[in-house]
């Protein structure tokens, strides 16, 4: 649907009768199920986090371990980014257990080259322990960017196109150095303007300074736990405006956004009510959710009640972890998933349109398969290329120590597919992806995206003080595909927020959006995968630009890489 | 007055007060002068008379005796003394009784059982100066002997005399507080003072009464899993079960439905199928293990135990709600409503019938019926926040902001109650292990 509230004149419509292929991928044997393989050492990526535990049990310790997936030297190929922890309480990270890891994408053969130290992303020398990481193009210079949330002070690092970096915080005012626990972020154009903004979720009030005030869990050795977030206060996050001249302005205020306090976790995108401005949903830590409506120009309405999902459908509002923002049923309304922990359920919200969802959780067959698993970070991914967006979920509970205190947690689990059968129901697909698939680990950051341009979506995730998995799948990708590059000309770059709609001959309709956010503390590929089933082409794809453009293709044959560039006019 | 209930419960506890269940001890008469005709020979072989009567268990004769032996020694202590003390055995309430008693009390310090009796008697009269005045008077004697001053106390808390007993309690020792607080508690409960039962109750186990390997354990156990105190219950059951092998099913199923009536589900699983394995005919342990599978977030394991239920009774309108609970849950709201048909007409007042039914109207979007049939739901039960989340979302639906607000308050206010009731009951005030 074209946005109604858009001006005419912006509603353009191209027809385009071919599209530019940058690569043309096999074709597929097969659909069902597959196996995957954990190609992380084989592949070179050695990163290992530190979280820097402590006995005093400081809350982002077992926050954070981000990653990002993003083609940072526009090989084509996308590259890894994984964050590190930092040692308290200086946070300043001097050695090679703290520093965060790019690693480079070597092209065909999925080998990966670390490259941190000439890109300037280690973080040395940085008083900070990360939590997020936010990828976007917020120049428009063509190269992806880096927005790095810490326990401390933010840092924005400026690509500089030439495989290094420069940290441009101070210049840009997005440190955000008021209130040091910080948590997810995204670039979102909340204005159309063609410029990314920046969101940030605050997890809560907390110094080193009051810590010594609380003690959680018993009082015996290795009985300390990670407070419940209800003890802390709640503070509202954060938007700013960029001006397009590498500064950034604090809008919270205007916005809307500084009126709801909270306790925010992941954070997602996606215009749900198809009105042409991107909306925003955090999903908050024992605290009910946030659904900010864009009601335009990047003024935003907290909604999550009106809209149901402020929380389940008992009213419960749960420990919110990562969150994805994608529609999952294929009606072209992005519908909610968020993981919590073990007996809350992971919750599946589907978008009945009007702004109203409904909580799915239980006849989705979520509910059941998901009550005695904890998440974190997650992801809408068609992974077995049908058509139908699976769900996948970075397992593991929050405290470290779980175990001792309730027979039913697992501290480290595995990570967890759930199976879109197209019918409005999922299974868990988990035990047939193989023996990799089942290692258990205290699973944080969740990076999805095509690295080898296969047509088949591989998933990087991070371990607290464990090194970080890389799922491939086995063999020939199953069922055919589509990968969409966007370029935005008026509007941003990255094409964030752009909406692509692809009709299959079969009728089926297909719908995503251009976002990098997912999940918690996590970017993936910005990239738009579509898996196609048994369907060898698409018979038109539509795009609708953040600028109002809509671009039409038509008859485009599946298993390519596709580059579109918004028409400048 | 203490029920047959009360004292049964008492006599099995093993700690009974001579106050109200012993025969008064006669003594005193005994020492006979040699006879004469004088009014005091008179009168002594009348209160020798009286004595034998009572003895022989006619206690209106020894009455009658006895007056006549105060007719003819008016002063005689002894006399007023046994006189005083028939009749209050006569009638409690008697203020014949008193007034003897009363004019005695002073020359016989060791007579515990007159002392007893006359406190009665001012509590009964609810005579409160006169009652504090004599405890006052006892003080020496309470701190000499730790056993009557239990008796005072238990005297107190008869009659509800709580903060005088407990004023009194704190100066006994701590096995004794305990077993008076204990008594006290189930006194409270026989006499359907719950908030008062529950309170006493919990104050012996404070100071390790019952002991954990008593068999008096299950007595509190018991009491307190009809109180609804169900994580006190539990800790007692699983202490009563820890300690004796002879537990029967049905006091196993209790341990599980204290669980249950926590929160603390995966425990009253493990009970529940224990109860069933053990004894499978056990009433309703079939359709409590589908309720708590299903509060366990695993609905398809709770069907059979549910069907297995309609089976044993086929008119439980409660195992249809359930069903109807599950088929939502599957989102097969046709089937949904079948079910719930099925136990309406069974029984209309069912609260879980109208919540499920108001949950399926919210569903489908019929607003409307979703008020009335969650409104049915808090008229039968007005404390259960589910149903309050849900009428907040059909009056927000139907436009009603204001109503949507306040029923979202009163969810809000009930929910975290709730939540703090089982977080206080798992123990997890200061410690986080559900995140």
């Amino acid at each position: 649907m074209i946005a109604p509230m858009l001006p005419t004149i912006r509603r353009l419509t191209y027809i385009l009768a071919f599209a530019s292929i940058l690569h043309a991928g096999s074709a597929p044997e097969s659909q069902g199920t597959f196996i995957v393989e954990n190609l992380a050492s084989r592949a070179g990526l050695i990163f290992k986090q530190n979280n820097f535990a402590t006995e005093t049990k400081y809350p982002f310790e077992t926050m954070g371990g981000a990653v990002a997936a993003l083609d940072f030297n526009n090989d084509g190929y996308l590259d890894l980014l994984f964050l590190n922890g930092a040692p308290s309480p200086s946070h300043i990270r001097t050695a090679q257990d703290s520093f965060n890891r790019l690693y480079k994408n070597n092209g065909p053969g999925l080998t990966f080259t670390d490259v941190t130290e000439s890109s300037g992303l280690s973080g040395r020398g940085i008083a900070g322990y990360p939590q997020g990481v936010a990828v976007g193009d917020y120049d428009n210079n063509g190269f992806a960017d880096i927005y790095v949330t810490n326990f401390g002070d933010n840092v924005l690092y400026h690509n500089n196109g030439d495989g290094t970096f420069s940290n441009v915080t101070a210049k840009a005012g997005v440190a955000m150095s008021g209130h040091p626990f910080k948590a997810s972020a995204c670039w979102i154009d909340v204005d159309n303007d063609g410029f990314l903004d920046l969101f940030v979720t605050h997890y809560f009030e907390w110094t080193f300074k009051d810590h010594a005030d609380y003690y959680c869990g018993d009082r015996k050795p290795g009985y300390r736990s990670y407070c419940r977030p209800e003890v802390f206060k709640a503070l509202p996050n954060v938007l700013f405006r960029n001006n397009g001249d590498g500064t950034f302005k604090d809008v919270s205020e205007e916005s809307g956004i500084a009126k709801y306090p909270g306790k925010g976790m992941g954070v997602a995108i996606a215009d749900y009510d198809n009105d042409g401005w991107m909306d925003i949903l955090v999903v908050n830590d024992k605290a009910p959710n946030f659904l900010y409506h864009n009601k335009g120009h990047g003024v935003f309405e907290e909604v999550a009640l009106n809209a149901g999902v402020w929380a389940n459908e008992y009213g419960q509002y749960v420990s919110g972890m990562g969150c994805d923002f994608k529609d999952v049923n294929n009606d072209g309304l992005p519908d909610i998933f968020y993981t919590d922990l073990v007996t809350e359920c992971f919750t599946l919200f589907l978008n009945r349109g009007k702004g109203i969802f409904q909580d799915r959780t239980f006849p989705s067959g979520l509910g059941p398969l998901t009550s005695a698993h904890s998440g974190w970070s997650t992801k809408f991914m068609d992974w077995d290329n049908d058509g139908w967006k699976d769900i996948f979920v970075a397992g593991s509970h929050v405290l470290d120590n779980s175990e001792i205190y309730s027979r039913q947690t697992r501290y480290k689990e595995p990570c967890f597919f759930y199976r879109n059968l197209g019918n409005g129901k999922f299974e868990d697909a988990s035990k047939n992806l193989g023996s990799d698939f089942q290692a258990p680990g205290a699973y944080r950051g969740l990076a999805v995206g095509d690295f080898d341009n296969d047509g088949a979506l591989e998933a990087a995730v991070s371990r607290l003080n464990d090194s970080c998995v890389f799922y491939k799948k086995k063999g020939v990708p199953a069922g055919n595909w589509l990968l969409i590059n966007l370029r935005g000309t008026r509007s941003n770059r990255d094409g964030i927020g752009a909406r692509v709609e692809a009709a299959l001959p079969s009728g089926l309709k297909l719908y995503e959006h251009a976002t990098t956010a997912n999940g918690i503390y996590s970017a993936s590929d910005r990239r738009i995968h579509l898996g196609l089933g048994k369907e060898s082409a698409v018979l038109s794809l539509q795009i609708t630009w953040p600028s109002g453009v809509v671009q039409k293709l038509e008859n485009v044959r599946a298993n390519q890489v596709l580059q579109i560039s918004e028409p400048e006019k | 007055m203490m029920s047959r209930k009360q004292s049964g419960m008492l006599a099995r506890a093993g700690i009974l007060s001579c106050l109200f269940f012993c025969p008064l001890t006669v003594t005193g008469a005994q020492q006979q002068k040699p006879p004469r005709a004088s009014r005091e020979d008179q009168a002594s072989t009348e209160l020798s008379a009286g004595l034998r009567a009572y003895r022989s268990g006619q206690l209106e004769q020894a009455i009658a005796r006895l007056k006549r032996a105060h007719t003819l020694t008016p002063d005689s202590p002894q006399v007023r003394l046994y006189l005083g003390l028939f009749l209050y055995e006569q009638n409690k309430d008697s203020l014949e009784a008193r007034r003897y008693m009363e004019s005695i009390v002073d020359q016989f310090p060791e007579h515990g059982d007159l002392q007893l009796r006359l406190l009665d008697s001012y509590l009964r009269a609810r005579n409160e100066a006169k009652s504090e005045a004599l405890v006052g008077q006892l003080q020496a004697r309470m701190a000499a002997d730790s056993r009557f001053a239990f008796n005072v106390i238990y005297t107190l808390i008869s009659h509800g005399h709580i903060v005088s007993a407990r004023r009194e309690i704190d100066k006994l020792s701590n096995n004794l507080q305990g077993e008076v607080l204990f008594i006290g508690g189930l006194i409270e409960f026989g006499s359907g003072e719950n908030e008062r039962a529950l309170d006493l109750l919990e104050k012996a186990s404070g100071r390790g009464f019952p002991l954990r390997a008593s068999r008096q354990m299950l007595i509190l156990a018991d009491s307190l899993f009809q109180l609804r105190a169900f994580p006190q219950a539990a800790k007692a059951y699983e202490a009563f079960f820890a300690n004796h092998s002879d537990s029967n099913p049905a006091q196993r199923f209790r341990l599980g439905m204290s669980y249950y009536g926590y929160g603390d589900f995966e425990r009253a699983l493990e009970q529940l199928q224990r109860v069933r394995k053990e004894a499978p005919a056990t009433p309703e342990v079939v359709f409590y293990l589908g309720s708590i599978l299903i509060e366990l977030k695993r609905p398809e394991e709770a069907r059979p135990f549910l069907l297995a239920e309609l089976k044993r009774d086929p008119s439980s309108y409660k195992a249809m709600t359930k069903m109807a609970d599950l088929e939502y849950l599957a989102g097969q709201d046709d089937l949904c409503r079948q079910w719930l048909e099925k136990s309406m007409a069974l029984n209309g007042q069912w609260f879980e019938t109208h919540m499920v039914y108001g949950r399926l109207y919210n569903r489908l979007g019929e607003y409307e019926q979703a008020v009335k049939s969650l409104e049915a739901c808090v008229r039968e039960e007005p404390e259960y926040p589910k149903a309050y989340f849900q009428l907040s979302n059909a009056w927000r639906r139907l436009g009603n902001e204001e109503k949507a607000r306040q029923y979202l308050d009163r969810f809000n206010r009930l929910q975290d109650a709730a939540v703090s009731r089982v977080q206080k009951a798992r123990g997890m005030s200061d410690k986080p292990p559900e995140r």
